[in-house]
């Protein structure tokens, strides 16, 4: 018998260490609260079904009396989905739309969410408890829809329509250019209309689709051939704007470097975002896919790209979580792969001056005990393990702490 | 699959001691109070069993983002079967097989979405895992090798090698009989075996991971 690649009992083991002690105590009381909440309301809903023939009839009547209001009412079912914007209830056929600079949720009672950026105009065009039909006529969306809550999504948008199940995904609409761009981060969506094909295209996480009515755009902008248009691609590129391409066209779909680093595969994403331009991504991505680009670099054992990132991502968004985490990984850049000791105890020190009892708080002062101690700073590493024990009295590496607090102190 | 009644076959741990007397006769007066007041037991019931359930449902799923929702099926089915308990002094087994029952047929569930919806879900962690990236970044790629074992192998390898269970107590909570829960694990493991092989640079992870450890 052959021996294994990786013993499967090293891989369990491997995964409870990485799984750790569990969801944390917060969770659990939440968790608690809601069960009490769950099993007093079935309780009650038990309760008030006493049995006796009496009430059986009467509850006969009721529930017939209730069929016939619910055929009456053409099927409304108090699973009714409540739209709210601005703290005030939306009805159907309502219009919706944002000031510049400013961004506001559409917060559905199932827990979606569509979040309208600035300078953005909407409808809730059709809302029952089985579809949700949302119109962007101009500016851009950015959609959070929980999946199996029964309910049916579609946002039109100007000639086309995407067709969602459960998914987080952005859409913008530039009505005067008839531009249309959708970008899938979770999940998979289905774009329809316009001139694309009649079964529509279909967008997994990370793809991205950039449409002009009629006319594929691809990055960078193709430029204008001077030899006759040949190839149906060729024809479809050079399409004017307004005249509509006949039904065959397909769609630029362009594997994103964001969609490469959430597969894993950091290299590849890493040498797609240097062709679309590092330094230019640093400065324009969200602070979330700009700690992605980061953490391609640092994995990719690019650390002169992830510092450059890092840096950018404290920079633009001071005092936010994100840029806290930088901290942290900028010093796991210079302690693991820059091998600059002095560098790291730096930037560990900054992340735990910003996030002191945080969850990677207890990772961070493990690091800094480490190094401390390797750099011959006693004194130092005493220290930090008394922070340890005071805020991490459950943390994994008490012990090591408590053993080097019991250590005779160095005069 | 419908709640089972607790496995009659368990075990006790060799050298039960007092302690554990102890704790079988107040499950015994638990199980009766869930019977009686559930409402007023919930808390209790929690209390109980809420680290076990969690525990469970994270190392079978890996921190799964749906995993406040599962524990909350464990604990409703729970508080709702009271009376399907045939030996009270074996709540805890039971709340175990529910726990291992409800994790099973969320796979399940999902096997059957991957086949006939063919949708692509990526993988994602429970809000709590909030390691080190490295340790996220294993769990990543790790999760992306379990994620393709059936439900019905991935349980009973989870069970014996993530959770350390022998195998016979594998075997009690998943209701088959010991030959069944060996051969599910030798299949388990032959398929991953294939899987990892396909898998070089998860090897490596887990290779230098092992070093460090």
């Amino acid at each position: 018998m052959t021996e294994p690649i990786i013993s499967s009992r090293l891989f369990g083991k491997l995964m409870r260490e990485a799984l750790g002690a569990g969801p944390s105590r917060v969770t659990l009381a939440a968790q608690r609260a809601r069960l009490i909440a769950a099993v007093s309301r079935e309780m009650g809903r038990r309760s008030s079904h006493r049995p006796g023939w009496l009430f059986a009839a009467a509850l006969t009547a009721a529930a017939a009396a209730a069929c016939l209001l619910l055929v009456w009412s053409g099927g409304l079912r108090d699973d009714t989905v409540r739209v709210t914007f601005r703290g005030s209830p939306v009805t159907e056929s309502a219009a919706v739309e944002t000031k510049p600079a400013e961004a506001q949720p559409l917060a559905f009672s199932e827990g979606s969410e569509v979040t309208l950026a600035s300078a953005t105009q909407a409808e809730l065009s059709r809302l029952t408890p089985k579809t949700a039909d949302l119109r962007l006529k101009q500016g851009r969306l950015l959609a959070n829809i929980r999946k199996n809550t029964g309910l049916t999504w579609t946002i039109a948008v100007g000639p086309y329509s995407v067709r969602v199940v459960g998914t987080r995904f952005s859409v913008d609409w530039d009505r005067d250019q008839q531009h249309l761009q959708v970008a899938v981060r979770e999940g998979r969506v289905r774009v329809f209309g316009g001139d694309l094909p009649g079964d529509g295209v279909a967008l997994d996480a990370g793809s991205r689709l950039d449409r002009r009515y009629g006319v594929v755009r691809s990055e960078p902008a193709p430029k204008p051939d001077p030899a006759p248009v040949s190839t149906p691609a060729a024809r479809e590129a050079t399409r004017a704007p307004g005249n509509p391409a006949p039904a065959i066209a397909m769609p630029n779909l362009e594997p994103s470097w964001l969609g490469l680093a959430t597969k894993g595969k950091y290299r590849d994403a890493l040498a797609l975002a240097e062709k679309q331009g590092f330094d230019q991504l640093t400065l324009t991505l969200p602070e979330n896919e700009l700690v992605t680009l980061a953490n391609a670099a640092r994995f990719s054992g690019d650390s002169d790209r992830a510092r450059r990132a890092l840096l950018k991502l404290r920079q633009r968004f001071p005092g936010r979580p994100a840029a806290q985490l930088g901290a942290l990984y900028l010093a796991r850049v210079a302690e693991d792969v820059e091998k600059k000791p002095t560098e790291a105890l730096r930037w560990l020190r900054v992340f735990l001056q910003e996030s002191p009892t945080g969850d990677l708080a207890a990772s961070a002062r493990t690091s800094l005990m480490n190094i401390l101690l390797n750099t011959g700073d006693a004194q130092g590493a005493r220290a930090i393990a008394e922070d340890y024990v005071r805020y991490h009295p459950n943390g994994r590496h008490l012990s090591q702490a408590r053993a080097l607090l019991a250590q005779p102190r160095l005069r | 699959m419908s709640v089972q009644p607790a496995p009659k076959t368990f075990k006790p741990e060799p050298g039960a001691d007092e302690a554990a007397e102890i704790q079988s006769a107040e499950d015994e007066e638990l199980a009766r109070q869930l019977l009686e007041d559930p409402v007023g037991a919930a808390k209790r019931v929690h209390a109980r069993f809420a680290s076990d359930v969690n525990r469970l449902v994270w190392r079978l799923l890996g921190s799964d983002p749906d995993h406040n929702d599962i524990v909350q099926q464990v604990f409703f089915k729970v508080m709702m079967n009271g009376r399907r308990l045939r030996d009270p002094s074996r709540l805890g087994a039971w709340v175990q097989s529910i726990t291992v029952n409800t994790v099973y047929e969320e796979l399940r569930r999902r096997d059957v979405r991957r086949i006939f919806a063919r949708d692509w879900y990526p993988i994602e962690f429970h809000h709590d895992l909030v390691r080190d990236v490295e340790a996220r970044d294993l769990l990543k790629r790790a999760r992306s090798v379990i994620d393709k074992l059936p439900a019905k192998e991935r349980i009973v390898f989870m069970l014996h090698f993530v959770e350390e269970r022998p195998l016979y107590e594998v075997a009690d909570l998943c209701g088959y009989s010991l030959a069944t829960a060996k051969r599910r694990l030798g299949a388990a493991n032959r398929r991953f075996q294939s899987l990892i092989t396909n898998n070089p640079d998860l090897v490596r992870l887990l290779r230098q991971k092992a070093e460090e450890t």
